[in-house]
């Protein structure tokens, strides 16, 4: 049995399903873009070891077709396999192995990013702080205890729990939540915005701001924002209902409405939480981009923008930030501009982008343990090659000087050169 | 063809369960989660002035310096003052003039064609309380915008006037746009002219520009919630309440709300709520507020029959008086609604109940609509 396995994924036949397989994906994958959108189509189609399907909107969710990852790690075994299984390895061929291993090495590191790179942001306006970046695309519902004077503790349900909906209970939570209605991608209702029902809710801001559904966003440059109505549920019976939106927690989405709703809210900042007592302890409630805390903070100091003198040319971007890492004591102020970034405690902050009028920079964080491997491997690949060159030119030259020893001096110049190929019945290659 | 032995369907059967597995070990960490966190210090807030702009020479006027976050730059006329960008105002100015009168001015984009010209010059004529025009009688002419062909409109109405251009750029539209007193307008205009002249792009600017939520002076992509200046500053419109109107606790999205007895105390109820820009347009509401009454729908041509025209402080405004049956309730009932555009919104103003109290405060609340004084 185990030699017929080893043949089946040492076969090229498996090479070349997988090599379909990865053709018939591109092709559905491509197309399904047209309705779900680029982010959508890599996590489901790519971004993924199953293509998953859900009949008729119920919670169990069927592999139909292997994703990009399993068609990747499959076809990457194969070929490891079979290069083990035909490599004959002889000292000759130490700059080939060195070449494939940094090729293979290439493969797996990039295979390590897709699944454990964390690419988010963090926005800070000048002279503020933060101990966290967001995710974009993603969001969560956030219960904070704030009635502690120094820490917050933090409660968080991920979005993918809220869109099942039901009741959701938390050991960390004194009451039960119960989410009435979810919508995916949501935007704020006035009495012309009818088609869909709309959620209204009887405590906090959702009052008197409402959410009707809309279609999920397929535009690259455009994020679903999210919407929920949550119901808190005590022994006792409910609290209320209180209306969740990315629309109040996400930059710029809730300046935008901010300026947009004006006394109709009765000037009431969106960007105030919704809270609720409960037990004497008080709570917020929001829905909210998903956050990484991080065990440091990090303060703007300042955002530069320059010009070049005399022109409308941007010529740098910088921000100042002040990094304060209370558990190894680092409290030094930095530079972060283009090309250069702050890389500490594993992650990489890049300038990204800013708010308008300078107020603010938005930071680009990205977290990737593989971060490292690209340079591995393309070191691989060269030392290969220059192994592979070396062991050429090595016996390129012995044959020469044995040549050059055996013979009286040649007419042509071109003898010297020719005369070894001639001596293996074939042309000198490297 | 494969045949299918014992090791390849051990293969597949590894594989089956290690895609109905794979979900559960994907998601292992997408539970709900608790953090303790030490409070978030929120930013000190900030005057939203001019950008900073290290580099460059300090006595250089801030109006001459492009906003940051903008991929147009331009040269801000003298005696403009440049107030701070917004999310949605790339470029916000106001223009003071002779007599206490004055302008404002603003640079913004879209996503898109932004309707037709005909939408757009109808809206602005709106604005002014002018009736809409149709495609044949719109006047415009060209302007180059940083050497690219854009539109010019210049629409008076009795006492503000509106000078607008527009430009079609990499699948978006831009528009300049000047509105405020006529006097302060005219005056103006030279100036706006040669801020249109001083309009560069910048290489950011080739590219789309993210599609704002929300704009003042635009129909928002949202159909009804764009912004509204004055209101949104806390000035609120002034007017006196008939008798026997007592105030009441308003709903989500009402701005006022209050019930009107009539003699017999029996009471119907009074919302007023505005929204920007025309919330979908007379026809629209219409045929929203039939439905509530369960009345069919009009078409356009016959919009004319079921509508008042009515002349309020605000402007011309459209009065429609429809009885049915309350979709909500299954009662008779009767609605009285006044459209009131005005300024960069709608101003809407309703009577409901049964039949009878409506029709016993129809002339009061006629009254009422007509008085109410705009900030």
């Amino acid at each position: 049995m185990m030699h017929r396995f080893v043949s089946i994924v040492t076969s090229l036949r498996l090479t070349v399903v997988c090599l379909v397989a990865a053709l018939i994906l591109v092709f559905v994958g491509t197309l399904a873009q047209v309705d779900l959108g680029l982010y959508a189509v890599q996590a489901k189609f790519f971004r993924s070891f199953f293509v998953y399907w859900t009949p008729g909107g119920g919670r169990w969710s069927i592999p139909v077709f292997p994703g990009g990852w399993l068609i990747g790690l499959v076809l990457l075994a194969n070929l490891l396999a079979a290069h083990v299984k035909r490599f004959r390895f002889t000292p000759r061929k130490y700059g080939i192995l060195l070449v494939h291993s940094g090729l293979i090495f290439l493969l797996i590191g990039q295979f390590m990013t897709e699944i454990f790179q964390v690419e988010s942001t963090m926005r800070i306006e000048v002279g503020g702080t933060k101990n966290y970046s967001e995710a974009p695309r993603r969001a969560e519902l956030a219960l904070v205890d704030v009635t502690d004077p120094d820490k917050d503790k933090v409660v968080v349900v991920p979005e993918s729990v809220l869109a099942k909906g039901g009741e959701i209970r938390a050991p960390e939570l004194p009451f039960a939540l119960r989410v009435k209605r979810y919508l995916p991608n949501s935007t704020p209702a006035g009495p012309m915005t009818g088609e869909g029902e709309k959620i209204r809710a009887t405590k906090g801001i959702g009052r008197q701001l409402l959410f009707s559904p809309a279609p999920i966003t397929t535009d690259m440059d455009s994020e679903d924002n999210p919407a929920a109505l949550i119901q808190v549920v005590s022994d006792k019976g409910p609290l209320g209902d209180w209306t969740v939106s990315t629309w109040m927690t996400r930059y710029p989405e809730f300046e935008r409405l901010q300026n947009s709703l004006g006394s109709i809210l009765g000037n009431t900042p969106l960007t105030q939480p919704q809270s609720f007592t409960f037990g004497g302890r008080t709570w917020q409630i929001a829905l909210r981009p998903l956050r990484y805390y991080k065990p440091y903070a990090m303060t703007l100091l300042a955002f530069h923008h320059d010009l070049y003198p005399g022109t409308d040319i941007p010529k740098n971007y910088s921000s100042n930030v002040h990094l304060h890492d209370p558990a190894t004591g680092e409290d030094r102020d930095v530079k972060i501009f283009m090309n250069s970034p702050l890389r500490y405690r594993g992650e990489t902050y890049y300038q990204a982008s800013f708010e308008p009028g300078d107020r603010g920079t938005i930071l680009q964080v990205v977290r990737n343990p593989a971060s490292v491997t690209p340079y591995v491997a393309c070191s691989l690949v060269a030392l290969g090659l220059v192994v592979q060159f070396l062991m050429h030119l090595s016996g390129f030259a012995r044959k020469r000087a044995q040549s050059l020893e055996a013979a009286p001096p040649q007419r042509t110049s071109l003898e010297p050169v020719l005369a070894p190929a001639r001596a293996n019945g074939k042309r000198s290659s490297i | 063809m494969v045949r299918f032995t014992c090791s390849y369907r051990l293969l597949a059967l590894a594989l089956v369960v290690g895609g109905l597995a794979m979900p559960w070990v994907v998601r292992a960490d997408e539970g709900i989660k608790t953090y303790t966190v030490p409070k978030e210090q929120p930013a000190p807030i900030q005057p939203v002035a001019a950008p900073q702009s290290m580099g460059m020479d300090s006595a250089m006027p801030a109006s001459d310096i492009p906003v940051s976050s903008a991929p147009v730059s331009w040269t801000t006329p003298a005696g403009w003052q440049e107030l701070a960008p917004t999310s949605i105002r790339l470029g916000n100015f106001l223009i003071p003039g002779k007599g206490g009168g004055k302008a404002e001015v603003a640079i913004f984009s879209f996503p898109g064609s932004v309707g037709t010209e005909l939408d757009n010059v109808n809206r602005w004529r709106n604005e002014l309380q002018l009736p809409p025009v149709d495609a044949d009688k719109i006047t415009s002419e060209p302007v180059a915008i940083d050497s690219l062909p854009g539109r010019l409109y210049d629409i008076s109405g009795a006492s503000s006037r509106t000078v607008v251009a527009s430009l079609p750029k990499d699948g978006a539209t831009w528009f300049f746009k000047m509105r405020g007193a006529r006097d302060t307008v005219a005056e103006a205009k030279p100036a706006f002219l040669d801020l249109l002249r001083s309009i560069h792009f910048n290489a950011a600017g080739s590219a789309a520009p993210p599609a704002p939520a929300f704009d003042a002076t635009m129909p928002s992509p949202h159909a009804n919630m764009a912004a509204a200046p004055a209101e949104a500053a806390g000035e609120e419109p002034k007017w006196t309440l008939p008798p026997n109107w007592t105030e009441k606790p308003a709903g989500a999205m009402i701005f006022k709300s209050y019930s009107a007895a009539n003699g017999q105390g029996r009471i119907a109820s009074v919302n007023i709520s505005f929204f920007p820009g025309d919330v979908g347009g007379v026809f629209a509401n219409v045929n929203r507020w039939r439905r509530q009454l369960g009345l069919p729908p009009v078409g356009q041509d016959q919009l004319a029959a079921v509508t008042q025209p009515l002349a309020t402080a605000g402007g011309r405004a459209t009065l429609v008086d429809f009885a049915g049956t309350d979709s909500k309730t299954g009662q008779a009932a009767r609605l009285v609604a006044v459209m009131v555009p005005h300024g960069d919104n709608t101003w809407f103003y309703k009577l409901s109940g049964e039949g009878s109290v409506v029709g016993d405060q129809k002339e009061s609340f006629v009254k009422f609509v007509q008085t109410v004084r705009y900030p």
